[in-house]
């Protein structure tokens, strides 16, 4: 703490930024930890209901309790679309109709799933800049504080390892915050766009599975 | 199922609303990080508060003695000593034995002598011898001028004696005072291996400023030196709880490896490191 308040003015401003970088940086990692550890579970929650019941109109009723879950959210979205498409095949349009229906429920679908990991991917943007610039601002810190060091060595004359160590230890103190910033944003990034792949990868699947059950509807 | 666009939005507002959001949880990161800092800081954990021992003396160059006598302990004054004469070194660690042998029956030279801080016992002796002398004389013929007039030199005698009792027990009285510690018994003109370890520290001690915040920072040392006079162990008795301070003491105490003169035992000495003290 001591090393902190007696750093330089400039390795302050470094420090502070840091620190800032470090808040927000945690900050997005426990909401992202929340968000997609309970995407994962309530999806597997939703997949294990929609395989369990056969009528859209039941899954339709039950989707409230997988609001967190982006396949149910696909689910809502291609349904309504299907909704839509069916009351205009009642109107009358033949197999043409039919085609365009299914095509309707993948272009909803699409538009559901890139709405889906976008929010999913949300913020994650922030880690990856933390990750990979906190380590530069720290050392910017550390070579500022080793210049203003050598400075003080200029003026007064002494260059014993005793003079120069305080000054070049307060310096390292900024690399040392950069990487405590960076290491864990790294990490955590990592970490979230692997589960976002395998959710993403989910909801693919998911599409797949919907549009041949259309499909079936329309050939039955 | 909902159709309508309300009925959407609805779910969408519901469904954002049971999402956790970035400002709860910018708060709990702050938290988090106010948590680590106390941590690191060190003052989540309770310290302990201690009396603070008495500040020492340490201002001394001498070499250390086993048995310090009482006289002045700080040794800027010997410093230029030393300069004058460099290899009457060990003179002045045995001052006794020379003015000994060397019959004075003036009185002022003995007065001289007790100023300069040497045993009173001796020089009572001889104003006692004196008186002696002078009875027989006073026996032959007492006349009263005489009688008054030795009187009065007696008088005078007590009172230079008593000055120079004075003197000696001033251990500050100034430049003429012997080199000794404050409270010395001993019979050696120079400090102990105490303050003579205090003072080789606080040369040796180099910390910046600017590491420490606090001044008030203790540390306490055992240190044991064998009868060579070799470094042999030390160990923190008590620490301040400042690394930084604790480590530069410890570097101070490593570069002292060596007494001389060698103590001819095993010294075991206890020595407060006070940052105050240190900085002066």
């Amino acid at each position: 703490m001591e090393l902190i308040l007696g750093a330089g003015p400039v390795v302050k401003l470094v420090l502070l930024i840091l620190v800032y970088f470090s808040v927000v940086s945690w900050a997005i990692i426990l909401l992202k930890f929340r968000v997609i550890r309970r995407a994962i579970i309530e999806s597997e929650r939703f997949l294990d209901f929609f395989w369990a019941k056969k009528n859209f109109e039941a899954i339709g009723q039950g989707l409230k309790e997988f609001s967190h879950s982006p396949l149910s959210v696909l689910f809502r979205e291609a349904y309504r679309e299907l909704m839509r498409g069916q009351r205009g095949s009642e109107a009358g349009g033949g197999p043409v109709a039919e085609l365009g229906r299914a095509d309707n429920v993948a272009r909803a679908l699409r538009r559901a799933t890139t709405s889906e990991t976008q929010r999913l991917e949300k913020y994650l943007t922030f880690l990856a800049t933390t990750g990979s610039t906190a380590p530069f601002i720290g050392l910017f810190g550390t070579v500022w504080g080793i210049m203003d060091s050598f400075h003080g060595i200029g003026k007064t004359g002494s260059a014993s390892l005793a003079v120069v160590a305080p000054g070049i230890s307060e310096a390292l103190i900024a690399t040392a915050i950069g990487l405590v910033a960076a290491i864990p944003a790294v990490v955590a990034y990592n970490h979230f766009v692997s589960k976002v792949n395998v959710l993403t990868g989910e909801m693919d699947n998911f599409c797949q599975e919907f549009l041949n059950i259309v499909q079936r509807m329309g050939r039955d | 199922m909902s159709r309508s666009g309300a009925d959407n939005r609805r779910w969408r507002r519901d469904r954002e609303r049971r999402e956790p959001r970035l400002g709860a949880m910018l708060g709990a990161s702050l938290a988090l990080h106010l948590v680590l800092l106390l941590l690191v800081g060190g003052h989540l954990l309770p310290r302990r508060h201690q009396p603070r021992p008495p500040a020492y003396v340490v201002d001394l160059v001498n070499l250390p003695v086993k048995a310090p006598q009482a006289g002045r302990p700080d040794g800027r004054a010997k410093k230029t000593v030393r300069k004058k004469s460099a290899p009457s070194a060990k003179k002045l660690s045995r001052p006794r034995p020379k003015p000994k042998p060397r019959p004075q029956p003036q009185p002022k030279k003995v007065v001289t002598r007790k100023k300069a801080g040497t045993k009173p016992a001796v020089k009572r002796t001889r104003p006692q011898a004196k008186a002696a002398a002078t009875r027989p004389a006073a026996a032959k013929a007492p006349t009263r001028a005489e009688q008054e007039r030795l009187e009065r030199r007696l008088e005078m005698l007590r009172l230079k004696r008593q000055l120079a009792a004075l003197a000696a027990s001033d251990t500050r009285a100034g430049e003429n005072a012997p080199l000794g510690e404050e409270k010395g018994r001993g019979s050696e003109q120079g400090v102990g291996y105490r303050l003579w370890l205090q003072q080789a520290y606080k040369e040796a001690w180099a910390l910046s400023r600017y590491q420490v915040g606090r001044l008030d920072l203790e540390a306490e040392v055992e240190v044991v030196y064998d009868a060579r006079g070799f470094l042999r162990d030390y160990s923190f008795r008590r620490k301040s709880g400042d690394r930084l301070f604790d480590d530069s003491i410890a570097r101070a105490i490593r570069s002292v490896d060596r007494l001389e003169p060698p103590p001819g035992k095993t010294l075991r000495e206890t020595i407060v490191f006070n940052l105050k003290d240190l900085m002066d």
